[in-house]
């Protein structure tokens, strides 16, 4: 039940002065934990002082542990007048409560930020180091060196209110190094509170109390809605929640809400020998069963033996394979869970169109179905909470954008759900279930959509919040899909050992894929040092893969694209086609989805970024009326967000986008919607038609529409040229030519088929009218990157293949605001958005060949006439791929001269022989394209590349300080542990914005300094990185006649200790 | 459109090498933008006027932040802010502290004071360096100085731990630093033809042999002149007094190297070199002479001889000669003597020499 928490003040340095008229300050140290304040003795006249103090202790509850942030400031001793603040030090205690992980890594990244205390001290619950002393009102203030320790003891109450032990992660994968036991589903919170800034204190109270009153309590909130998940994770029978993603609604008025959603999973750590060398999303894309079999037999024993051997790591609940071990109360009472959760019946009841108004325009295109939700006005909570309550637990959804190969069977398409909401202040006690009540009805609808697409989860669910005033529009949106029922299955959390034989067989899928990147590992350890332990497996699974693998793996690459459902089920109409791989399975048109490209997925050519911009002017008007002028704008909004969407995917001359993100943002005078997303070429689809102009009525001027149409036909012919979108017949000459006639002409078939099938009036005829329309079509056609530069939002580049993601290179924040002059809005914002990448391609132009990867944008609309937007992204260098594993490859191409093939295949071995025996053992009618199979080349210490004329960039050897990345991995380097999870929201303010270099100058400091807090933390964790980095909230007021702006930044990230791999 | 914010910020400090010295060489951002553009970076890159200003911009406003860092660099690796990997950081030092040779020269022998700052808008315009660039070489010298003036040990070694320079850096602000520390006059009318380099030489010259550098005694530094040695060259007078003898011998020696008419001069005008060389010799022990230095050695040797032009070779065989003869003159015998002859006229030769411009 109680944790106690030990804290030691060391030093500071770089204090400011405070006392101006000796030049120095008399510093000492306040320390508070929960209701307790210890100080420090004053440190006279020293801009460095020692204090050295004894250590601190608090014995507090570990739920406090949890919610109440360790908070340190720094005073200016005055004898005369009050003393004056110097700045804050906000500890999160949460990654301190974590199980202690045995034998931490010696740490070999010390940098000279840290001091060699602090690196000695690292590792489980220490945390010690220099951090930021950060002031809401002069942001850093120097600095101050503390060392705190947790000692916790487990609690087994099964009444308890705490979670500690249970990991969050921010990344939305499974985490390098673990493995998923159990996927337990989809675990939420909320909680709701007055925001200090709008009480009536903040009339008297000075700006920094009512900016750290802020700061406070977001941090006890932030802490509290993680306790609480952690609580619901321990309920389903797991111990940790991946995909874990929190915000913050700032309400205004009526408060703030703090929300998280994530998924609940049993997570056991890989034994040492069997962490794969590679991360986990480099298993290669095998098929199952027959491999399972085989694994089932060889590590069978060594199965036994990591769970014997991991269990002792771990602590109380929280325990590895805790399902057999773990005496953990909270098992029993997940059994109802269970039944609830497991009512797959539920897939079959066809969705209830009442409570939803459908989208009907978008029906052309299955794969989006937009149902937009609208309320008008405040809605009343549903008399049968209860029974709601119990349906939580029934939302099939998982918050991860990238899932182990075999996981998804099928996917169906994006659902997503919007609801306009008038927010009113209510009493503070019925307010989270208001809250709940109004996300309970998105999630049911993205659910109900999700079955109507006869899909069994929704994956890579997020959601979304924009306000304005008093007028909150709710988003949710996924990926429908149909996974494994292997997985559904043992997805439930079986208790003992009754379900023996699934469990096996999951742990064995799991194994199989982490085995093969054993595989790789092992390789390479054995030529480097032969007579490793584990070497004889090696063989044998590298000559049964390619054996056994193959029909089902032919399957797999096209499978996932076939549509779940048939054509009759839909209340909509769909445009189904035959599959181009296999001729059999019906496949979309396009497919839209918000998770990373599959691993496995047939994919021609390279992936590309694509992103919509929609304004839409509205009236500016307050209360229920904007609510209902939002909410009435927003279907014709969706509608042209989607079709332009679509026209981009056409010109771009691809069929399907991945890591679609849709955001909205409301104003005063405007309503906002940007998509983004990473255009792909799914083989199985059919090659998209190029959009065709036509003219309308009243538009007569023929040359000028034929120049139009063949501007478009020339880009599209460009753009399939540049991202190597062969067409098939083209694919198949290459493919030594063994080409099959009747392929051809049906291919060529199907290319007017198309045109028939959607050559109506909808997305794929543009009609100009007049020259406003004309415009509108220049809009489609983006400039492409500078040569070097791949950008895409996903993980990876899909797609490519010559050129390989060795390092990380730089990661950064972009903000950029502006006036926007009335009128031709989407044109300008176009300008803009493209001059944002512009300049980022500027800024690092000496860094290519180079992918900007995740890159992620935040829209707003913080005065009626100005935009604001952010942008975060992830340079990653690029190298030439093994120069060794390409000889290998060579040798083993014997067949295949066609350089395309060699490129296509060059991932391993393994993978290639896979394919050269399905083209020769499939039946001929299956077309010979040769398709290359998306996913990454294991980074691993072979391959390093020898240097060569071209500039390229080798992996690191080590990396200075602390690397920060948007993605969950980390290229070139090993994850060798989680140390926890971070979420600041921190608050800057200014009242003197002209002397400091501009509203840009406060923004630029600010968010340097945000990076430097969080870095700091991150050293003092003991880590030297942080994956899956985000920044959820940039919200900046400015007020130019009082000189004085407000700025406030939500950021977090998983901290984590990486090793390179040493080159030789 | 005008942009309200418009900033880049990266993980890893981003230093670009060109518009640093831009920076450095305190052009405004439009200036910097302008010479960009003129270098031709638009026509390379491909990217607009404005985006290059943006990009300006964003640099500009992370080294003002930085250079409050800049002025105390070890400070800079410390410091937790700005994640500079080692190279850049070294850059950043490096070119922050590097000066122009004409606007040290114009700083040399003036007191550091703020008095003086303010009159750099002439040295400004006459070195047509930008006002903000000599504030800043003026502070970085000011800085310096104050930092290593009243420190023990090698000046140079003490810049190179406190400011991490390198090591030819550091040198000649070592030399600055040096030439403040015993307040040579520099700023005669007279001297005003010698540059920068010129006193960095002599002052090199002169800290490497006449302070206590030498003996290895860990409280004396190179920045204060061995008393003793001073002290001990008032001996030197004795070669007054045997003049005759030395103009034979060196008169002799110089025979067969010049022409005619230098001969004559030579033959004629010994005696009033001799009283020069070592007449300065004899009376640097006072800190008055000592100080001039400079000016002694320009008004009565060098300017002698300019005037009866003599060329850079006359020189320097004469010198040697006439260093050589009075070694082998018997009232040299003496050991410690003979030593102080070598110490001082080795860097009076190195300084005319130098100082001998033609």
């Amino acid at each position: 039940m109680p944790g106690k928490v030990k804290v030691k003040i060391l030093a500071g340095r770089n204090l400011p002065v405070m006392d101006r008229s000796s030049d120095t300050t008399d510093a000492y140290v306040e320390v508070k934990l929960g209701n307790t304040t210890y100080k420090t003795d004053v440190c006279r006249k020293s801009l460095n002082p020692q204090w050295n103090s004894e250590w601190y202790r608090y014995e507090v509850d570990d739920s406090e542990l949890q919610d109440e942030p360790l908070q340190i400031r720094l005073m200016d001793h005055d004898t005369y007048s009050a003393n004056d603040a110097i700045g804050k030090v906000y500890l999160d205690l949460n990654p301190l409560l974590l199980p202690v992980s045995p034998a931490p890594v010696k740490s070999s990244w010390n940098s000279e930020n840290t001091t060699t205390s602090s690196t000695s001290l690292t590792g489980g619950s220490v945390m010690s180091g220099w951090i930021p002393v950060f002031d809401t009102m002069h942001g850093i203030r120097g600095e101050v060196n503390i060392i705190v320790k947790v000692e916790l003891f487990s609690d087994f109450n099964k009444f308890r209110q705490s979670s500690c032990g249970v990991q969050f992660f921010c990344s939305p994968v499974i985490p390098q190094g673990y493995l998923a036991q159990v996927v337990h589903g989809f675990v939420e919170e909320l909680v709701v509170n007055d925001d200090p800034e709008y009480q009536w204190i903040d009339k008297i109270r000075t700006p920094r109390a009512s900016n750290e009153a802020r700061q406070t309590l977001f941090f006890k909130l932030s802490g509290e809605v993680q306790r609480k998940i952690g609580l619901k994770a321990l309920d389903l029978g797991g111990n940790a929640v991946i995909g874990y993603n929190q915000c913050f609604d700032l309400e205004g008025e009526s408060g703030i809400v703090v929300r998280g959603i994530g998924t609940a999973v049993t997570l056991t750590k890989l034994q040492e020998i069997s962490a794969p060398a590679t991360l986990p999303l480099d298993m290669t894309a095998m098929d199952d069963r027959q491999q399972q079999q085989q694994h089932q037999q060889q590590y069978s024993g060594g199965e036994e033996d990591r769970q014997t051997a991991g269990s002792p790591q771990q602590v109380g609940p929280v325990s590895a394979a805790g399902s057999k071990i773990s005496p953990s109360p909270a098992k029993l009472s997940t059994l109802p869970a269970i039944h609830r959760r497991s009512s797959d019946s539920d897939l079959s009841i066809t969705p209830k169109g009442s409570c939803r108004k459908r989208n009907s325009l978008t029906g052309s295109d299955r794969s989006s179905t937009m149902g937009v939700h609208f309320r008008q006005g405040p809605t009343m909570a549903r008399p049968s909470l209860n029974q709601e309550s119990l349906d939580m637990m029934e939302y099939p959804f998982l918050t991860m954008s990238k899932y182990p190969p075999g996981f998804i069977l099928h996917l169906g398409g994006t659902v997503s759900s919007r609801s306009v909401k008038l927010l009113e202040r209510v009493t503070n006690l019925e307010e989270p279930e208001t809250r709940d009540a109004w996300w309970t009805e998105i999630r049911m609808e993205v659910r109900s959509h999700a079955r109507a697409l006869g899909c069994n989860v929704v994956l890579g669910y997020s959601e979304n919040t924009s306000i304005c005033d008093d007028v909150c529009v709710l988003s949710a949106s996924g990926t429908a899909a149909v996974i494994s029922l292997q997985f559904n299955t043992v997805s439930e959390p079986d208790t003992g050992g009754q379900h023996l034989v699934s469990r096996v067989y999951l742990h064995n899928k799991e194994l199989m894929t982490t085995s093969l990147d054993r595989t790789d590992f092992e390789r390479e350890k054995s030529t480097a040092q032969k007579g490793d332990v584990t070497l004889p497996f090696v063989p044998g699974a590298k000559v049964r893969h390619p054996s056994d693998g193959y029909e089902l793996e032919s399957v797999s690459t096209c499978s996932i694209c076939h549509l779940p459902y048939s054509e009759g089920s839909v209340p909509f109409r769909v445009t189904m086609l035959k599959c181009a791989v296999c001729r059999c399975g019906k496949v979309p048109d396009f497919l839209f989805t918000t998770i990373e490209l599959p691993e496995g997925v047939a994919t021609t050519g390279k992936g590309c970024f694509l992103q919509a911009y929609v304004c839409r002017p509205k009236r500016d008007c307050r209360g229920e009326l904007n609510a209902k002028e939002i909410s009435d704008g927003l279907p014709f909004l969706e509608y042209e967000l989607h079709c332009l969407l679509i026209n981009k995917l056409k010109v771009k001359g691809m069929n399907s986008i991945f890591g679609l993100k849709v955001q909205l943002s409301i104003g005063e005078k405007m309503l906002v919607g940007l998509a983004t997303g990473t255009a792909v070429f799914l083989t199985p689809l059919p090659m998209p038609p190029i959009p065709k102009v036509s003219a309308g009525n009243s538009w007569a001027d023929d040359k000028k529409l034929a120049e139009i149409q063949k501007l478009l036909q020339d880009t599209v012919k460009k753009n399939r040229d540049i991202y190597q979108l062969k067409p098939l017949i083209e694919l198949e000459f290459q493919s030594n030519g063994r080409v099959s006639a009747s392929d051809t002409e049906e291919s060529d078939d199907e290319l007017p088929d198309l045109d028939l099938a959607t050559g109506n009036k909808d997305t794929c005829v543009l009609e100009v009218d007049d020259a406003e329309d004309v415009d509108v079509i220049s809009l489609l056609i983006d400039p492409r990157p500078p040569e070097g530069f791949y950008v895409v939002n996903t993980e990876t580049v899909p797609g490519l293949d010559e050129q390989e993601i060795v390092r990380n290179l730089q990661m950064f924040t972009q903000v950029w605001r502006a006036k926007i002059p009335a009128g031709q809005l989407t044109s300008v914002f176009n300008k803009h958005f493209n001059r944002l990448l512009q300049s980022v391609f500027f800024k690092l132009r000496c860094m290519i060949p180079c992918a900007l990867c995740d890159l992620q944008f935040g829209i707003e609309l913080p005065e009626p006439d100005e935009l604001q937007i952010f942008v975060l992204g992830m340079a990653l260098g690029l190298g030439e791929p093994g120069k060794l594993s390409n000889k290998f490859k060579r040798k083993v191409i014997v067949p295949s001269t066609s350089k395309e093939a060699i490129r296509k295949t060059d991932d391993s071995e393994l993978i290639f022989n896979l394919e050269e025996d399905h083209v020769v053992a499939e039946n001929p009618a299956i077309a010979p394209i040769q398709v290359q199979l998306g996913h990454p080349r294991p980074r691993s210490p072979q391959r390093i590349k020898t240097p060569q004329s071209k500039p390229h960039h080798t992996p690191p050897r080590e990396r200075y300080g602390v690397d920060m990345t948007p993605l969950s991995y980390i290229p070139g380097g090993k994850i060798e542990r989680y140390l926890g999870n971070l979420n600041f929201f921190f608050i800057r303010e200014s009242t003197c914005i002209r002397e400091g270099g501009g509203l840009s100058g406060f923004v630029h400091s600010f968010v340097t300094e945000v990076l430097a807090i969080v870095r700091a933390h991150v050293t003092a964790l003991g880590g030297n990185a942080m994956v899956a980095y985000f920044m959820s909230e940039c919200v900046l007021y400015h007020n130019p006649h009082k000189n004085q702006g407000q700025c406030l930044i939500n950021v977090g990230g998983d901290v984590v200790f990486v090793s390179y791999y040493s080159g030789d | 459109m005008f942009a309200e914010v418009d900033v880049f910020i990266s993980n890893y400090t981003l230093v670009d090498p060109e518009v640093y010295q831009l920076w450095v060489d305190g052009c405004s951002s439009s200036e910097a933008v302008t010479a960009l553009n003129q270098r031709g970076v638009i026509q390379q890159s491909g990217a607009t006027l404005e985006l290059v200003a943006s990009d300006v911009l964003d640099h500009y406003r992370t080294y003002s932040l930085l250079e409050r860092l800049l002025h105390n660099p070890p400070k800079l690796a410390e410091q937790l802010a700005f994640q500079i990997e080692p190279q850049t950081r070294r850059l950043l030092i490096e070119k922050y502290y590097e000066f122009d040779d004409a606007v040290i020269r114009e700083l040399l022998g003036k007191k550091l004071s703020s008095r003086h700052r303010k009159d750099l808008d002439e040295v400004s315009e006459k070195t047509c360096v930008l006002l903000k660039s000599c504030r800043r070489q003026f502070d970085n010298v000011k800085r310096v100085f104050k930092v290593v003036e009243d420190m023990q040990g090698s000046v140079v070694q003490n810049i190179k731990t406190n400011f991490l320079l390198p090591e030819e850096l550091a040198r000649r602000y070592g030399a600055v630093v040096f030439i403040a520390c015993i307040k040579f006059e520099t700023g005669k009318k007279k001297l005003q033809y010698l540059t920068f380099p010129d006193f960095y030489h002599c002052a090199q010259s002169i800290m490497a042999s006449w302070t206590y550098v030498d003996k290895g005694v860990p409280e004396y530094d190179d920045k204060e002149l061995d008393r003793e040695f001073l002290l001990d060259l008032r001996e030197l007078r004795i070669l007054l007094e045997k003049e005759k003898e030395h103009k034979h011998l060196v008169c002799q020696k110089l025979k067969p190297q010049l022409l005619e008419r230098s001969y004559q001069e030579l033959d004629a005008n010994f005696r009033s070199y001799t009283r020069a060389l070592v007449g300065l010799a004899c009376n640097l022990h006072r800190s008055r002479e000592l100080r001039s230095l400079f000016l002694e050695l320009v008004e009565r040797c060098l300017e002698p001889w300019r005037q009866v032009s003599w060329s850079h070779t006359d020189l320097r065989n004469f010198l040697a000669c006439y260093f050589q003869c009075a070694l082998e003159m018997d009232v040299l015998r003496e050991a410690d003597l003979k030593s102080s002859w070598e110490r001082y006229l080795t860097v009076v030769t190195s300084c005319l020499l130098r100082m001998y411009h033609t």
